[in-house]
């Protein structure tokens, strides 16, 4: 290695650990969340907070999380949003998240929503069968792209979030063997893209 | 002067990539196949552990590779910077990998680093998730086997 490769990483090493520490104090400081901006009642629909259990608790740690169940006409659903602003790392990919959990993925297909795009799973465990619909949001796009929202992420924090809001995770799920009409709650259940 | 150890800024910017990549062990103590991992560390890692054991016996000059040290650390810091785990850990892929000269292979052994990070289950469980331990296993042996092949073969050449 040359004199000045040598200065050079000794320079950058040091830079690292400087700007790091700098980081570490004046780093993004993020306000309230805004999932808890999503009523728990309004005009065709109600619901009620879902207490977590212990290890959702400790897997989302310091991470604002959102768990309630809705009611829209008939239909029922659980809504989490996890928004991953203090705690990025409890932000996981609900693909490999549900397959962990034992669930086989028999469809999934594109649903066009405000602002971008929602995947559509079919799920299946022994006797049952549940639908969910997650999409990304940081309030101006939505994705169902796990990478899309590690590079959105990163980047907010690497600009000290001058690239905009923090992406959420919106996920919906059926409570249910039976099929939900996404297509009117998410018609009817407007304030659903205010997050 | 034939240096018997790697350079102190490598040293320093390995530990300072293995620190920000601390979250492997929690990953590898959860009851899960992702704990796989640590032994697939273990097999990749084994071509610098035996290079530099052996180093005493060549003659020749260790070829430093800053380029690869530097990429290593800028990529760990950024990772830091951004919470990206997968950044950090192909971070100190390049930081061990930079710890070795330029093999034959010496590619290829690098980018089956992935077979010990976490994100190689993601990956797996979405193109292969029936053979994900097997194709941890063998991803990070073949390479590490072969580089050790290369570096005994090195050495018998320059005794």
């Amino acid at each position: 290695m040359t004199r000045l490769t040598n200065i050079l990483l000794w320079l950058g090493f040091s830079l690292t650990l400087i700007i790091g520490i700098i980081f570490d104090i004046y780093g993004v400081h993020n306000g309230t969340s805004r999932i808890h901006n999503l009523p728990l009642q309004g005009l065709g629909y109600t619901g009620y907070d879902m207490s977590l259990n212990p290890s959702e608790r400790s897997l989302y740690s310091d991470a604002e999380v959102l768990k309630r169940c809705y009611q829209l006409g008939k239909d029922k659903f659980v809504l989490i949003a996890i928004d991953g602003a203090r705690n990025r790392h409890a932000v996981h990919d609900p693909i490999y998240c549900f397959q962990g959990a034992g669930w086989s993925i028999s469809s999934t297909r594109k649903l066009p929503i405000e602002g971008g795009s929602g995947l559509l799973m079919n799920l299946q465990r022994d006797e049952q069968d549940r639908e969910i619909l997650y999409w990304f949001t940081n309030n101006k796009t939505r994705h169902s792209s796990v990478v899309r929202y590690w590079i959105q992420a990163t980047i907010r924090r690497i600009t000290l979030g001058r690239s905009g809001q923090e992406p959420i995770l919106i996920m919906m799920q059926s409570l249910d063997n039976k099929g939900i009409e996404w297509a009117k709650i998410l018609d009817e259940f407007g304030l659903l893209f205010e997050i | 002067m034939i240096r018997n150890r790697p350079p102190i800024i490598a040293v320093f910017i390995c530990i300072y990539c293995m620190v920000n990549s601390l979250d492997l062990i929690v990953t590898w103590m959860h009851p899960s196949q992702a704990r796989l991992g640590a032994v697939a560390l273990i097999i990749w890692v084994t071509p610098v552990v035996f290079y530099w054991s052996l180093r005493n016996r060549f003659n020749e000059k260790t070829k430093d590779r800053p380029i690869l040290l530097g990429l290593g650390l800028l990529l760990s810091f950024n990772g830091m910077l951004g919470s990206l785990n997968v950044l950090e850990h192909i971070g100190l892929a390049c930081a061990i990998g930079a710890l070795l000269p330029p093999f034959p292979m010496n590619l290829v052994w690098l980018a089956s680093s992935l077979s010990w990070m976490p994100a190689f289950d993601w990956l797996g469980g979405r193109f292969f998730p029936e053979y994900i331990i097997a194709a941890r296993i063998l991803i990070s042996a073949i390479p590490a086997c072969y580089m050790a092949h290369s570096i005994q073969t090195r050495i018998s050449v320059n005794p």
